[in-house]
């Protein structure tokens, strides 16, 4: 009981330090976190804007706008999970850090446990910028919060599952030791496969069925079901029984995951990841 | 100068194929994206609204448009982004201070780094344009998807010059990729690349007319509309010509200033 | 005559920023190259041995024109280096580093067919000249020339950097410690190869090393480099006859005060001593000739200022020493 105590203690200072070190080096001195998450998000847009040219010209243009904005608030959300989280496993290996971690016995996991709360903040920016551009290009989107508690708790799933799925991406980098092309191809495939800019509703019923078999679609259906864009396909209890114990689950089999990769590096040694 | 030019292009050609060839997942990524981003648009679009909106909107039957826009939208950028991110890559890895000191001009260097991409691009075009535009309009669109990629790389060619001066203020700036991942969608997103030019907000509209890429691709954008060239896509590619030959002296003094911001502050090892 | 290199007066000040705290910074200058100058004719080795930081990597830097000096000029093959850019990066081979440089992702060969075609070289030539070069550095003994440059030993990444400084074949050859950190048969190896570049093809080489050892099987002469300024220069048989006859004393004390014994050593036995607080005490450093004649008086010394002596040395100098002497003058 204290072992498993002080082992909490101990992750719990870990992250806090990586929170510290991520703080400083990243959002104070570096920057860099934010204007490359800006950067996806910008292409996010330039891809996303001319959605809206397929529209019904009937239909007023800020339900168009609020739909835009739906799809890339949840695609930032998975940018971060991306780019940020799964990425930095990739910047551990090339600063060689990660090699450090590993040999002073502390699981690379704590050292993402202080990166989420910086990502959050970045994950606010961008979503601003987001709003902002599609203001200027579309119009102003009609959003309205029709239930505050529901969005949190829906974009604590999202958060559950897209970091569960950053530690895949992340382990798949440590496990093949290429990344890119990956990456990029499962990043834009598996949100447009999965209802993160499509609601369920208007989706083709196999794509559904997929939709539902995966552990994406529930926050993303109960978000715009708060943020009022559009009603689930499913009671809304219903999907929220069902999404937190699959992201759970999602959770609990990506950590394993990575610990498989740990292990596997230990025993084969570091690749180098190319520039690309 | 220009067998100088041509092996430098071959010692390039080595770099690129050895990243591409060596890592078949690039080229595979490479070939399926315009498929991706096409695919992307069009389902999210048909999701939201129909195709006929679209084409009711811009003219544009929308599977070619975006087809030819996501094509564009990697072809453009390879002069800028090859530049940028070698030089910056360079000077990362520490060869930087050796291809300082070989007795070539930079600016050679830098047009010899597009190529080999530009011509790797030309397949991505065979096998992204050709097939959808044969699908879609049978052998006369094969003809049409040629000359759409032969516009393409020509409109990639007169971005150079002013790729040469983004990329040296990118790498001046010191800022590196931070820089550039700002810049390079702001490019495509002002140059109409995916979002058609007439639809951008009027200040911005006007602003892109100095712009060589928004213009050639205005033109290729009516080309598809039109199925032919008219007088004022042939005036759009005339401007972007002469705007590419306007910036080609800035382009070379802009590497200059970057190599002698190097030579002061000492090239890293 | 004319000169390989000629550096007159150089002087280089790096600005550099220093992080206090999360947002405050201040500059600070370091004055890397104090005026420096020195000659390289064809045919020679020339080394800078000089302790970490002393300047040397600065000055390989700007006579290969990779550094604008502040001041000073630098001539090469004749021409002043900045002026004739061109010119001047034909007729050098430089190799900056051991452990970098080079494109992980190509092969040994492909980095050097790379690296010659911008340098110029023409095709065949080229071909033939990377072979030549692989051979002679045994690299594809080594399986170097096809094996991608991310999977090179340490070794090997030295011996191809230094084949690339060779590619032009070219009459002047700037190498930065060319043999930092490696194995001794690869470190033989370049050593070998320089010596027979100058003595055999008249080629000049300047050799950075902080390694005395080193300095003295390579090079013909030496340029003894301290803190940006070159303290003493001669053949190592030259520098050799001045270092030997100094030994250092080196004292450990307890208690007793800095100022009042560096007062007391320089007045009576007028001596400048190196005075510092170490884990144990203080320690006190003496450069001298004969040590055994002044020993007597010093103990005196420390008696008079009644203090313990914890440890006394006579030793051989350490490089470090002998910049140190060199530059308060103590040597010559
Ligand atoms: N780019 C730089 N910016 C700031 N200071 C530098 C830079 N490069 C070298 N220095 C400083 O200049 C001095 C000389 O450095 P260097 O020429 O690298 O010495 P060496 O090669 O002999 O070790 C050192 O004090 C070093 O810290
Ligand atoms: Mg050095």
């Amino acid at each position: 009981m204290t072992a498993l105590f002080n082992r909490l203690v101990e992750a719990a200072r870990i992250a806090w330090v990586s929170f510290k070190l991520y703080t400083v080096s990243d959002i104070i001195r570096g920057k860099s976190g934010i204007i490359s998450l800006a950067g996806i998000s910008l292409w996010l847009i330039l891809i996303i804007l001319p959605v809206s040219l397929f529209a019904n010209p009937q239909i007023g243009l800020g339900r168009v706008a609020a739909f835009i904005f739906g799809g890339i608030l949840v695609f930032n959300v998975y940018s971060v999970a991306t780019w940020d989280w799964a990425w930095e496993i990739r910047k551990l290996i090339n600063y060689n850090v990660l090699e450090h971690l590993i040999a002073s016995g502390k699981s690379p996991l704590m050292v993402y446990l202080g990166l989420i709360p910086v990502s959050l903040i970045w994950l606010l920016m961008i979503i601003i910028l987001g709003y902002g551009v599609v203001n200027v290009f579309v119009a102003q989107p009609e959003i309205v919060i029709s239930d505050l508690k529901l969005l949190i708790l829906a974009f604590t799933l999202l958060i559950i599952v897209v970091l569960s799925y950053a530690l895949v991406l992340a382990s798949t980098i440590l496990i093949s030791g290429t990344s890119g092309a990956i990456v990029e191809i499962f990043s834009w495939v598996l949100p447009l496969a999965t209802g993160g800019f499509i609601p369920l509703s208007l989706m083709p019923e196999s794509l559904r069925t997929l939709a539902l078999l995966t552990p994406f679609s529930y926050p993303a259906e109960l978000l715009r079901k708060a943020l009022n864009i559009y009603e689930p396909i499913l009671p809304t209890n219903t999907m929220f029984i069902i999404g937190y114990i699959y992201g759970l689950a999602f959770l609990t089999f990506s950590i394993t995951l990575f610990k498989l990769g740990i292990r596997k590096t230990l025993k084969e040694g570091l690749k180098t990841l190319s520039a690309w | 100068m220009l067998k100088r030019f041509i092996s430098l292009v071959r010692a390039e050609y080595m770099f690129v194929a050895a990243e591409i060839i060596r890592r078949k997942t690039i080229l595979f990524a490479l070939i399926l994206w315009p498929y991706i981003i096409m695919a992307f648009i069009v389902l999210l679009g048909s999701s939201m609204g129909t195709m006929s909106y679209f084409q009711q909107k811009t003219g544009a039957n929308p599977i070619l448009f975006f087809i030819t826009g996501s094509f564009l939208l990697i072809v453009s950028l390879i002069f800028f982004d090859e530049i940028s991110s070698r030089f910056w890559y360079d000077e990362f890895i520490g060869t930087l201070p050796y291809i300082m000191i070989a007795p070539t001009s930079k600016t050679m260097l830098a047009l010899a780094m597009g190529f080999p991409r530009l011509i790797i691009n030309i397949l991505v075009g065979l096998s992204s344009l050709i097939p959808v535009y044969f699908i879609l309009k049978s052998f006369p669109g094969l003809v049409e998807a040629l000359i759409v990629i032969a516009l393409s790389i020509f409109s990639a060619l007169t971005f150079s010059t002013l790729a040469i001066i983004f990329s040296s203020l990118v790498l001046i700036s010191g800022g590196g990729w931070r820089v550039l991942s700002i810049i390079r969608p702001l490019i495509m997103l002002i140059s109409g690349v995916l979002y058609p030019r007439f639809l951008l907000p009027l200040t911005i509209k006007f602003f892109t007319i100095i712009f060589p890429l928004a213009n050639s691709v205005e033109a290729i954008q009516l080309f598809l509309v039109q199925e032919g060239l008219t007088a004022y896509s042939l005036m759009l590619l005339g401007l972007a010509t002469a705007l590419a030959l306007l910036y080609a002296p800035v382009s070379i003094r802009s590497l200059r200033i970057w190599e002698h911001r190097i030579l002061i502050k000492g090239a890293k090892t | 005559m004319r000169y390989a290199v000629e550096a007159v007066r150089i002087v280089k000040k790096y600005v550099t920023k220093k992080r206090k705290g999360f947002f405050k910074s201040e500059t600070e200058v370091v004055e890397a190259l104090k005026g420096i100058s020195f000659k390289i004719r064809y045919g020679e080795v020339v080394g800078l041995l000089g302790p970490n930081g002393a300047g040397k990597t600065t000055t390989i830097k700007i006579v290969s024109t990779l550094l604008l000096p502040d001041s000073g000029k630098v001539f090469v093959d004749g021409v002043e280096a900045f002026k004739n850019l061109s010119y001047v990066r034909e007729k050098i081979g430089i190799m900056l580093t051991v452990e970098k440089g080079f494109f992980p992702k190509l092969t040994g060969r492909e980095n050097l067919i790379y690296f010659g075609t911008l340098y110029g070289l023409e095709r065949k030539l080229l071909e033939k000249r990377v072979n030549y070069l692989l051979d002679l550095l045994e690299l594809k003994e080594l399986g170097g020339s096809d094996k991608l440059y991310e999977e090179f030993s340490l070794g090997m990444k030295a011996r191809l950097a230094f084949a690339r400084a060779l590619l032009k074949d070219p009459p002047i050859i700037l190498l930065d410690e060319p043999t930092l950190g490696l194995d001794p048969v690869s470190a033989r190896k370049i050593r070998r190869i320089v010596k027979d570049l100058a003595h055999k093809e008249g080629k000049a080489v300047l050799y950075t090393t902080h390694n005395m050892f080193e300095a003295e099987i390579v090079c013909d002469r030496i340029l003894l480099i301290n803190k940006g300024v070159i303290v003493s220069e001669g053949t190592p048989e030259e520098l050799k006859n001045k270092i030997p006859k100094l030994k250092v004393i080196r004292a450990v004390l307890h208690g007793g005060n800095m100022e009042k014994l560096s007062k007391l050593i320089s007045s009576s036995l007028n001596l400048k001593p190196e005075i510092k607080i170490v884990e144990r005490g203080l320690e006190v450093k003496l450069a001298i000739k004969n040590p055994e004649e002044i020993l007597n008086d010093l103990l005196k010394i420390f008696n008079l200022a009644n203090v313990d002596v914890v440890s006394l040395n006579i030793e051989e100098p350490s490089l470090e020493d002998v910049f140190i002497y060199f530059a308060k003058g103590v040597i010559e």
